[in-house]
């Protein structure tokens, strides 16, 4: 087209546009709606995209995740639906990660196992009787003055601890439908509440203690079990790849120890002292989320559960204690006369108005005499789990620390697994380590076993052929290390290298060097693990995400409807304009045709008129959209609750305007404009120029 | 006199549901080049149709026309557009502006569409023209800012603006006062002595057909009689 025809197009659909002033402002706004959604659609949802990738890359999946594909069960790191998947053991991992290694995109691959188990430190009554025998063991026959204040002091805590457990017991039981099952249990625990069983307790400690352990003790025991998930991993290697992980109590696991680290959201929330947690976590709504005792139903549920609660706090006081913080709150809350338990509940009665200094009162008075945590950095921690063949397997590791991941500290997801040394998690698995291996060596000596194997067992059992002595492997044949169930083990505490390099490994995250070139490298090691035998499944980490790593996919498709449903709408909006614009233009466009204009110059003159509506309202619409985003960007958009802190992989979404959202919304608009200019234009092209005259004779 | 237009046996029909409409029965004509000519007849006789085959705007049902010697019945949609473009001008009862065009740009327009260039040659051959028909003045101004007679005027110059040997004017004075009206009529004899252009224009008015050199009469689609205004019992204008 000659350019001076262009320009004289331009005009005249500037003119035309211009006439039909109320018009084209309609039929723009609907342009600029969509522009201006898409744009600001798309980079918020790229933004929550580019976060919560980062959120489950950084964390724990790493771009790409490898596992045996011979497993039953997908790959879901978060856990899926039906708990945590079943996956084999990756045959030779050492030799799988060297292999890996040898990729130029690969930077590191992180051996792991996920599991879940239930985990005990021992129980408070527990605990506190623990330090009454060891002071009436130290005591011996002739107990010093300052012994026997303390042996009085210790028995003192006990006998408060049964007495509050009757009540707790005895309130529990009028809810309760299992009356026989409990009858005896507060029958035990009420012999020991009476002040008759005290009076007696020193004629013989040593067997009073004995049935407050056994018959008192595990009935406070189920408050203590709780639920650990847990990442089972090369701890140093997953420090060095996992860079936002920082540990915020204790230390890191030293290297080749075994040891456990809280994720450090799952310590605060299921094994501080509840109180605590309710208090810290009415702070945090305050602050973070606006909210107040007085409006928030959720809020003021915590702050009565505090105050009911206060047992909590009480069974951890021995006297000296009590007495301590009593004299603190009489002091701080000025209410000379009041006892213990009526302090504790005038303290934990809170309103927004006294809820800062009642904070402050309860970590200064409360806190230091009490374990704030069930279970303390430092402490032996018992975890309990069932091995993949079934058996119940107990493993006692250190706790060395607490950790988080830096942007995540909010984010129960990313705070929800724990880690653990893949030593003691291939123990909890029922993996053969090098020291069940040993032990199981050990039993069999002694118990005089022989592995027997399938082909030669007729011969083996009786006899007849030459008697075969397993060593070196283990066989089909499992001994369970201790034929009454559960084995609790002090397991070493160190393991080698070697230890290491023979654990079972279920999965493996791969770090990338450019993280870009995913799918590349995805095709890479499936084409490196076909090759070389690995027997490797690769997967994204949308997809090891599980249900997580759809929920972009999720968002993506229902903003992509909703501006499907925009954009449809502005089709047969704009389509219909066109059309009607080409209707009451019939004349003028006969008469164009009689001067001699061809039918492309009548249908480029409708989409022109089209295209400079998309130009300029389309063009304000991703101009307004991107300034929003900016806008957006430059205040950021908080998070409010931990799911949020996930999606936007730290306490902020900071959306930027990404020239791709433009782009695409460039392109829907001119295809948009193009689809509905287009019917009217093909209709206009078929004006006969005898149209022209059709007012005349 | 070479023929510009030879019509024959021209035959136009029109379909008004199950009844046929002839429009056009078996006319055939030959006009020279430079004559200056009125179709007449009263409403329906067919003058519009006969001025629209000739116009290549409309496809006869029979018979053949032939404008500067191209068989207009054989050509392609494409070719007749451009037959239009480059031979022959139209002027419209109704003016048919393009409204949201200034006077300068209505009358361009064609120019544009043949790719005249530069812009300074077209816009030489614009304002000569626009002289001619005496609106120079309103060559910036839009087509709903003048009178009927000033818009017939920016309508005869954007048919001349191209030089077409021929020029077709369906009834130009009809939505005009008598005094408009002949200024028109003058302006267009006025041209076709200066340039040769060869005119055909509709009437029903015998004051307009006054100014003809000839007369052609229809009566029920069929070709009466040429006539001399005088023969037609008509006192030549002026």
């Amino acid at each position: 087209m000659n350019p001076d025809t262009f320009v004289l197009l331009v005009r005249m659909a500037f003119r035309n546009l211009f006439a039909a002033r109320l018009k084209t402002l309609i039929v723009g706004s609907i342009v600029f709606a969509g522009a201006f959604l898409v744009v600001l659609g798309l980079s918020l949802l790229e933004s929550v995209n580019d976060g919560m990738s980062r959120s489950i890359v950084d964390s724990l999946a790493g771009h790409i995740q490898v596992h045996a594909a011979a497993s039953k069960d997908k790959l879901e790191i978060f856990g899926g639906m039906g708990g945590f998947p079943d996956l084999a053991p990756i045959p030779r991992f050492p030799l799988v990660r060297d292999r890996l290694l040898t990729l130029p995109n690969v930077k590191a691959v992180v051996p792991m196992g996920i599991n879940g188990a239930v985990a005990t430190s021992g129980n408070v009554v527990d605990n506190a009787l623990e330090k009454l025998r060891d002071s009436v063991r130290r005591a011996g026959k002739r107990p010093t003055k300052a012994l026997r204040a303390e042996i009085g002091a210790r028995k003192a805590l006990v006998r408060r601890m049964v007495e509050l457990l009757e009540q707790d017991l005895l309130s529990a039981a009028s809810i309760s439908s299992e009356k026989a099952e409990n009858a005896v249990t507060i029958a035990n625990v009420h012999r020991a509440a009476q002040p008759a069983y005290w009076a007696r307790f020193d004629d013989d400690p040593l067997a009073s203690l004995e049935y407050l352990e056994n018959k008192v003790a595990p009935a406070a025991a189920e408050a203590d079990m709780l639920f650990v998930s847990y990442i089972g991993t090369d701890l140093d290697a997953f420090r060095k790849s996992f860079d936002r992980l920082e540990i915020t109590d204790g230390t890191f696991v030293p290297p080749g120890k075994r040891g456990f680290l809280f994720a450090k959201f799952n310590y605060e929330e299921m094994f501080k002292v509840k109180i605590a947690r309710r208090l810290d976590r009415i702070k945090e709504a305050k602050e973070i989320g606006g909210r107040t005792i007085a409006r928030d139903p959720e809020l003021k549920r915590w702050a009565g559960e505090n105050v009911a609660q206060t047992h909590e706090i009480l069974y951890q006081l021995d006297q000296l204690g009590a007495e301590a913080v009593e004299r603190a709150l009489q002091r701080d809350l000025k209410l000379p006369g009041l006892k213990l338990d009526a302090l504790l509940a005038k303290l934990l009665d809170i309103n927004d108005t006294n809820f800062a200094e009642r904070y402050r009162l309860f970590y200064a008075d409360v806190a230091p005499s009490i374990d704030l945590y069930k279970v303390r950095i430092g402490d032996d921690l018992t975890i309990k789990a069932v091995t993949r063949s079934g058996y119940p397997q107990s493993v006692v590791v250190k706790v060395y620390g607490a950790f988080q991941f830096r942007g995540l500290e909010k984010s129960a997801l990313a705070g929800s697994m724990c880690l653990i040394d893949l030593v003691s998690f291939n123990e909890l698995s029922g993996f053969p380590t090098t020291e069940s291996t040993a032990e199981i060596a050990g039993m069999r000596k002694a118990a005089g076993a022989k592995a027997v194997s399938r082909e030669t067992a007729e011969a083996d059992l009786f006899g007849g052929g030459t008697t075969t002595v397993q060593t070196g492997h283990t066989g089909d044949v499992r001994i369970p290390d201790r034929l009454s169930g559960a084995s609790s083990r002090r397991a070493g505490s160190a393991f080698t290298p070697a230890d290491l390099d023979r654990a079972s490994v279920l999965n493996a995250a791969v770090i990338l060097k450019d993280p870009r070139r995913m799918s590349r490298t995805m095709r890479e090691i499936e084409a490196l693990s076909k090759k070389e035998g690995l027997g490797l499944k690769v997967i994204s980490w949308q997809t090891a995400a599980g249900l997580l790593g759809q929920l972009v996919l999720l968002m993506r498709l229902v903003l992509f409807v909703a501006v499907g449903i925009i954009f449809l709408v502005a089709l047969v909006v704009l389509s219909n304009a066109f059309v009607m614009a080409t209707l009451e233009r019939v004349r003028d466009i006969g008469t164009l045709r009689a001067v001699g204009a061809r039918r492309g110059f009548i249908f480029a003159m409708i989409v022109v008129e089209a295209a400079v509506v998309g130009i300029i309202f389309g063009g304000a619409g991703a101009v307004a959209g991107g300034a929003v985003v900016e806008l957006i960007g430059w205040i950021g958009i908080p998070a409010k609750s931990d799911v949020m802190f996930f999606f936007f992989s730290g306490p902020r979404l900071k959306p930027f305007l990404r020239i791709s959202s433009v782009v695409i919304a460039a392109i829907l608009v001119l295809i948009v404009n193009a689809l509905s200019a287009g019917y009217p234009a093909w209709l206009a092209a078929r004006i006969t120029p005898r149209q022209a005259m059709a007012t005349d004779e | 006199m070479a023929s510009i237009v030879s019509v024959r046996d021209l035959t136009k029909e029109y379909r008004l549901g199950n009844v046929i409409v002839p429009a056009l029965k078996r006319v055939s004509l030959d006009f020279g080049v430079g004559e200056f000519l009125a179709v007449a007849g009263p409403s329906g006789s067919g003058k519009t149709t006969l001025l629209n085959m000739i116009g290549c705007v409309d496809t006869p049902t029979g018979g053949t026309v032939e404008v500067d010697g191209e068989q207009t019945t054989l050509l392609p949609e494409r070719a007749l557009t451009d037959l239009r473009l480059h031979k022959i001008g139209f002027i419209f009862q109704s003016f048919n502006l393009i409204t949201v065009l200034t006077v300068f740009q209505n009358v361009e327009l064609p120019l544009l569409l043949q790719r005249v260039g530069p812009a300074a040659e077209r816009r030489r051959r614009v304002l000569d023209l626009l002289e001619r028909v005496g609106i120079a003045p309103y060559a910036d101004q839009r087509p709903n800012e003048l009178s009927g007679g000033q818009r017939q005027r920016v309508a005869i110059a954007r048919a001349l603006v191209t030089g077409p040997k021929l020029v077709l004017a369906d009834e130009p004075t009809a939505n005009l006062d008598s005094v408009n009206g002949q200024m028109i009529l003058d302006l267009m004899k006025h041209l076709n002595r200066e340039k040769g252009t060869t005119f055909l224009f509709s009437t029903h008015d015998a004051r307009v057909m006054a100014n003809a050199e000839a007369i052609i009469r229809l009566a029920d689609g069929a070709v009466v009689d040429r006539v001399s205004p005088a023969e037609a019992g008509i006192a030549p204008a002026r």
